[in-house]
């Protein structure tokens, strides 16, 4: 009758799992806010604004906006910080996956390994079949 | 995978997007290029149709890429053999536990708009859109209900998507049982020899970020507030001109400012 009664709610039981590594989880997620929306993003913001004035491109509507896209330096700059961003948002995903199959398995995690592990196995992202 | 994880994602808005960009949307002026022409219109929205449907075909694809093949191609293929014959199980799934998210930040959202509109018996917004001066507690109230809505945002973002991750990972996990697929349950992350993370210094550190996120947010609001001083402070004083009526004349001639 247990048995049954927890097959049937797999989905809170799992849930339920999960909670052990909230903790190193929340933190991992308010680094990641803090560095993303505070750092990366206007930083990379000012980069691109600052390499569109030295092109003389002060602004981009639907005017000039294939104009902006034919020039080789900022479509090779867009690429690069595209590749960064994707980089940056695996990173997120493999760290919260990581974290509940370590809860799943009665394992605690740590912050700083958790992030080493993101950030290493994100590198796969420039493997040419990704 | 870079395309899927930067643009399918987010433009899809299944709340499964990063915290760091939570939704992308097309420019307006592509989107009234697109609403223009009625055959470009069609093509867009066919397109719509086709990246939700690919994206609820590589729920897994994380899941796989983490924890079994650090692979996209593999990963994806593994992902969509897997929701093959759950298709609408693991979309209901999917909107339960989003429906249930949102129910419960709409309510608390409601809750604290009630519960300041009940204590002020609404004079507070009567004068707010009278533009008199308000009452003292008034001010608190307001100041309060702010802080406590740019908080609770900032929570919210930061919480939402791994708890849809959850679910998600909830199902993964049981289909992996009833499709019999091993997933290796040796560690990932080895724990460090001398953990300084221990349970009062994680707290420690938690409530170190958020008191630095929050008072981000309070500076940003209030930068937001008093814009002209700010810009003034940061960047000097700001010249700005228009360019006048660019669309039927040349910009920036006599010709575009009587315009």
């Amino acid at each position: 009758m247990k048995d049954g009664k927890i097959k049937n709610n797999w989905l809170l039981t799992e849930l339920q799992r999960y909670r052990l590594n909230l903790m190193p989880l929340l933190i991992f997620e308010c680094l990641y806010y803090f560095v993303g929306s505070l750092i990366i993003l206007p930083v990379t913001k000012f980069l691109f604004n600052t390499l569109l004035s030295a092109l003389n491109l002060n602004f981009v509507d639907q005017s000039n906006f294939f104009q902006v896209l034919k020039n080789p330096i900022v479509v090779a700059v867009s690429i690069v910080i595209l590749l960064f961003f994707a980089y940056y948002i695996l990173v997120e995903y493999v760290a919260i996956i990581t974290c509940y199959n370590e809860s799943r398995n009665g394992r605690r995690v740590y912050i700083w390994p958790l992030i080493r592990f993101a950030t290493k196995r994100s590198l796969q992202i420039a493997l040419p079949r990704n | 995978m870079i395309l899927y994880v930067i643009i399918v994602i987010p433009f899809t808005n299944f709340g499964l997007a990063s915290n760091f960009i939570q939704n992308l949307s097309v420019p307006d002026f592509i989107m009234d290029y697109i609403n223009a022409n009625p055959y470009y219109l069609a093509g867009f929205w066919v397109l719509v149709v086709f990246l939700i449907l690919k994206v609820i075909q590589f729920f897994f694809v994380f899941h796989f890429f983490t924890l079994d093949k650090p692979d996209y191609p593999e990963a994806s293929a593994a992902s969509k053999k897997m929701i093959r014959h759950r298709y609408w199980r693991t979309i209901g799934i999917y909107i339960v536990v989003a429906l249930i998210l949102a129910l419960i930040f709409v309510v608390l959202g409601l809750l604290l708009v009630l519960m300041v509109t009940l204590i002020e018996k609404t004079t507070m917004v009567q004068n707010l859109i009278a533009g008199s001066n308000l009452k003292f507690r008034s001010l608190l109230l307001l100041g309060a209900m702010a802080a406590f809505l740019s908080i609770g945002g900032t929570i919210v973002s930061i919480i939402n998507m791994p708890l849809i991750l959850a679910g998600l990972s909830a199902c993964f996990y049981h289909n992996c049982q009833l499709d019999q697929i091993a997933i290796s349950d040796s560690p990932l992350v080895l724990p460090p020899e001398k953990p300084f993370w221990i349970r009062r210094r994680q707290i420690l550190g938690l409530i170190i970020v958020l008191a630095a996120l929050i008072s981000f947010k309070t500076i940003s609001l209030s930068a937001i507030y008093n814009a002209d001083s700010s810009a003034i402070l940061s960047q000097g004083t700001l010249v700005a001109g228009h360019r006048g009526d660019s669309t039927d004349t040349p910009e920036n001639t006599a010709a575009a400012k009587s315009r």
